[in-house]
């Protein structure tokens, strides 16, 4: 009468399990297809309060960024000659600073800026560092080993305070900008495709891509690149708001971006003079902008990390 | 237990020498491969070629990196940092006394930090998706957003321009009170220990905004984190477990909090590392006069050695916090071990 | 009076894609000192009916009908408090993946003795001696020094041992073993299943045993409930379920353990895919999978009593028995002319 415990009892009574297929592939948002990507997009946007707030923010930010010149006729550098911190009136909306320069236009005129430094920064450490982190999680080695170790004496200091000593000490500083918030990022984006590729080197499906004799590179692109892509996709929102912070940091402490450009961080460093006697306007409304930016970004990846967790609860 | 920590203690310090010597390679190269020549600095405006090449031989600027490099590390090594040219002081002694001044700020608002990010994010996390979770993940959300340096302006605009409440923020104690002698550099400690009541009233109600200025900033990445680890080890075996063997609610959340922590830990290290720039944001807009306001007033006045001094600081300070972290993990978690 | 009677117990869980009716009308009755089967493939509902026992659903399931009485009280509908006092005392527990159940962070003795003394108010030294009695008792050599291990120090099969130990500790009426020996060696499998066995032979628990393991089944169990869908299809003594299976899906995993894979046992095989909890077939939930289904299986289906407790959730259970009897005349007729 009893059965013996028996393996196939046991398989047949439950699925296979399903190592051997690719963990879910992202499938929509694909280039080349605008018309699904729209639709992706409006699915996501209503999926949660944070990912239309989150949207609904660097969208605006973006667009008003992009037609500045034409929604905001005042020019962010004329000199406002006896209108010298001027509080908000309906003239100035938000007032003017101390150089006579109305706020408003150099808030609005400083998107452009702020987000085209950052924008170009973090697609730069996207590039780079997704590459060499595909490299070193799938060859290994020496090359690596070097590149871990380079990592950690990179982020053995505050972050904040390399890049304010590697842009002071150079005289470019837009692209010295640029350059130290890439710098910086590359190793977040090294670590986190190290880490999927490490997961996935030795996944079934990989194995099997190996297998039949596909070359390294096209199991990296066709493989390992599209199951990289949801943590990719976070990161980058994560490290556009960390850089837009970075950028107006920088030029509030005064190297980099200077006054007269208009850009957040120089505004509020120009208008802190003036808080303590009560001229809140010069540096409350940039930052406000600088505020709200982040925070959309913010949204946005906390939003997609909610969005693309299977595991909701 | 013990003696396996020691060893653990050993192996971390070892690791930590290869990392020692790749920051002070980058302090170096950080400054000396800038466009300005420190020389040109030094000799000032109205100084001739020749006067600046001779300067730039002092120094041993005209000398190989490597050599250079060799020279600054066993300078740096017995304690000689230069000198800075703005104050004429050994950048040594300098650095020496302000490091307390700093770390007193970062101290109170880390500490600050800690509590109130570990609060909310437990909060946070018993409550998932209930209510207060949702209002306590915008307010967190909105604190990491905030750049530190707006938000001390907003502070200081708020408490010390409308309310009234907080002293002006300039330095770290009204003028003319009497300064305790120094024990350990730090005004609201050294004050308190010699009897210095009034100082050391004053010395709290200054230090006050600059340190809640870090402690919201940095408390809010912190409870978004310390969420982030309490609902995963929430929803973990072991606390389904733990539920099915009878374990209170109170003792449930304890036992996820106690999980949570090694990451947690973990994370602080980080924390510190973020708290720190931040802090010298705060010290610049406060005029704190500590390491933070030095350092950055020399990277904006090109004091070179000042600078050096300051990243490499700013450098150990980091390696010695994550060292720290790291040994309260392996203190606490038995699973960590040499390898 | 059984001493768990669960009866047409109904659970929903909410999905993204719409709700789930995970449980439809579950009802199993376990003796005292009685070992029960629960069988069923991934999804059918067995650890679901388990923790909802337990009182321990996750937030999106909810138990929407039904009763389960312990000892002639409801479970279900009493205060979380007061079933806090029961679940490790009369109601305790073993899981599957014992390593990630236990609190890595404390020694295991430490976490016999702390469920002692949480629910007997045992002291401290005597929950210690308690804990260790508890291990000697699971067959652990040097039961005092084990007491100081960690999870992570332990073997799969150790650390299942460990759980039986915890479980044993209070001497519950009742032991829910929820895949207990999933993801261990052979071997380890059947030392455990032995050792359970052994222990509530000494102690007289009764036992609702979940797996998927029908081998497991024949060997400890006295009576099976087969699920399938989030219904009982199938209850009867383990010689009524072997020997004359009555339901088309137990009949396949029968001959699945048994490897007399016929066509249509295979032909099922072959459509084997988990049925859609949210979008259930009307009538008999095997239907699409069932070899034997026609126009009247999506007809609202009766639970049979073929006799002596042996019961079937399907329209035809005399049929299978006739189908079996000519297939047993087919194998002698084919064997003859095929091999």
């Amino acid at each position: 009468m009893s059965t013996p415990p028996n393996d196939k009892a046991a398989a047949s009574a439950r699925p296979m399990p399903d190592a051997g297929t690719p963990p879910a592939h992202v499938d929509h948002d694909r280039p080349g297809r605008p018309k699904a990507a729209a639709r992706g997009l409006w699915r996501f946007m209503t999926s949660s309060m944070a990912a239309f707030t989150g949207t609904t923010i660097v969208l605006a930010f973006v667009v008003v960024g992009a037609l500045a010149d034409v929604l905001v006729r005042t020019d962010p550098l004329q000199v406002f000659g006896s209108d010298l911190l001027h509080p908000p009136s309906a003239e100035h909306w938000f007032g003017t600073d101390g150089n006579g320069m109305d706020v408003f236009a150099r808030t609005i005129h400083a998107i452009q800026i702020d987000l085209v430094i950052s924008v170009t920064a973090v697609a730069i450490s996207i590039v780079v560092g997704v590459a060499l982190g595909l490299v070193a999680g799938y060859r290994g080695g020496w090359f690596e080993m070097v590149l871990l170790r380079v990592m950690d004496v990179l982020q053995a200091f505050p972050a904040l305070i390399l890049a304010l000593a590697v842009v002071a000490a150079s005289q470019e500083s837009i692209a010295a900008v640029i350059f130290v918030i890439a710098l910086l990022d590359i190793p977040v984006f090294i670590r986190m495709t190290r880490g999927q590729v490490l997961s996935l080197r030795d996944a079934m499906y990989v194995e099997a891509a190996r297998a039949t004799g596909n070359k390294p590179w096209r199991i990296m692109w066709r493989h390992i690149m599209p199951n990289t892509l949801p943590p990719l996709i976070i990161q980058t929102a994560v490290r556009l708001a960390w850089s837009v912070m970075i950028v107006s940091s920088l030029a509030f402490v005064g190297v980099g971006i200077q006054v007269p450009t208009p850009e957040w961080g120089a505004m509020i460093r120009h208008g802190s003079a003036y808080v303590t006697s009560g001229q809140w306007w010069p540096s409350v409304f940039p930052g406000l902008a600088l505020m709200l930016l982040v925070l959309g970004f913010n949204l946005l990846a906390d939003a997609i990390q909610d969005h693309l967790d299977p595991r909701k609860d | 237990m013990g003696k396996g920590l020691g060893r653990y203690l050993l192996y971390r310090i070892l690791l930590l020498i290869p990392l020692l010597f790749g920051v002070s390679i980058l302090t170096f190269l950080l400054v000396r491969l800038g466009d300005s020549s420190p020389a040109v600095m030094v000799a000032g405006p109205t100084a001739t070629l020749e006067q600046i090449e001779d300067i730039e031989a002092e120094m041993g600027l005209d000398r190989s990196l490597p050599e250079q490099y060799w020279t600054w590390l066993t300078n740096a090594a017995q304690g000689d940092l230069g000198t800075s040219w703005m104050s004429n002081r050994p950048v040594t002694e300098e650095l020496w006394e302000k490091l307390p001044i700093t770390l007193e700020l970062i101290g109170f608002g880390i500490v600050g930090a800690i509590i109130f990010g570990v609060i909310i994010g437990i909060a946070s996390a018993v409550r998932q998706r209930g209510l207060v979770d949702q209002v306590l993940r915008i307010v967190t959300l909105a604190g990491v957003s905030i750049p530190i340096f707006w938000g001390a302006l907003l502070m200081i605009a708020f408490f010390f321009t409308v309310l009234g409440w907080a002293p002006a923020p300039l330095g770290r104690v009204e003028r003319g009170l009497e300064l305790p002698p120094h024990i350990t550099g730090m005004l609201v400690f050294d004050s308190l220990v010699s009897g210095y009541y009034a100082t050391a009233m004053s010395a709290l109600a200054h230090i006050a905004l600059p340190a809640l200025t870090i402690t919201l900033i940095t408390g809010a990445t912190i409870a978004k984190q310390a969420r982030a680890a309490m609902v995963e080890t929430l929803g973990s075996p072991a606390v389904r477990y733990a539920r099915a063997c009878g374990m209170s609610e109170r003792g449930v959340v304890w036992l996820a909090f106690r999980n949570a922590l090694p990451d947690l830990i973990g994370f602080f290290g980080i924390t510190f590392s973020l708290a720190l720039g931040g802090a010298a944001i705060s010290e610049l807009i406060f005029s704190w006069g500590g390491l933070g306001q030095l350092g950055l007033e020399a990277i904006t006045n090109a004091d070179f050695a000042v600078v050096q001094g300051f990243i490499l600081v700013m450098g150990l300070l980091t390696a010695a916090i994550y060292l720290i972290a790291d040994l309260l993990v392996a203190a606490i978690d038995p699973r960590v071990k040499l390898q | 009076m059984a001493l768990l009677s669960i009866k047409d117990l109904r659970v929903h869980i909410d999905t993204p894609n719409g709700t789930a009716h995970a449980l439809n009308g579950v009802s199993i009755e376990v003796g005292e000192h009685e070992i029960v089967g629960l069988i069923g493939e991934t999804g059918a509902g067995k650890s679901l009916t388990a923790w909802s026992v337990l009182g321990l659903l996750g937030p999106r399931a909810r138990v929407v009908d039904g009763t389960a009485s312990f000892e002639g009280v409801d479970l279900l509908t009493m205060p979380e408090r007061r079933r806090r006092r029961i679940r490790g005392k009369d109601l305790a527990v073993i899981v599957q993946n014992p390593r990630g159940a236990l609190d890595p962070l404390r020694s295991v003795g430490r976490q016999i003795a702390m469920t002692n003394r949480r629910h007997r108010g045992t002291g401290r030294a005597t929950a210690k001696q308690n804990a260790i009695q508890a291990l000697r008792d699971v067959g652990i050599s040097d039961p005092a020094r084990r007491a100081k291990a960690f999870a992570h120090q332990l073997s799969g099969g150790m650390a299942q041992r460990v759980l039986i130990a915890l479980a044993m500790i209070n001497e519950p009426k009742l032991i829910i073993a929820d895949e207990p020996t999933t993801g261990l060696d052979l071997t380890v499998q059947a030392q455990i299943l032995d050792l359970l066995r052994a222990r509530v032979d000494a102690t007289g628990s009764a036992v609702l045993l979940i797996t998927h393991d029908l081998g497991v089944v024949a060997n400890y169990c006295d009576r099976v409930a087969v699920m399938f869908a989030g219904r009982i299809v199938e209850e009867g003594t383990v010689a009524q379920i072997f020997g004359n299976p009555r339901h088309p899906y137990t009949r396949s995993l029968v001959a699945a353990s048994r490897e007399t894979l016929d066509e249509e046992v295979s032909d099922e095989a072959d459509r084997s895919e988990p049925p859609n909890l949210v979008d259930l077939p009307a009538g008999c939930h095997f239907r699409p999978r069932c070899p034997f289904a026609v126009d009247a299986c999506a007809t609202p289906v009766p639970l049979v009593d073929v006799g002596g407790g042996h019961r079937a959730l399907c329209h035809f259970p005399e049929e299978l028995r006739k189908q079996q009897r000519n297939d047993l005349d087919r194998a002698e007729v084919g064997g003859g002319v095929g091999s």
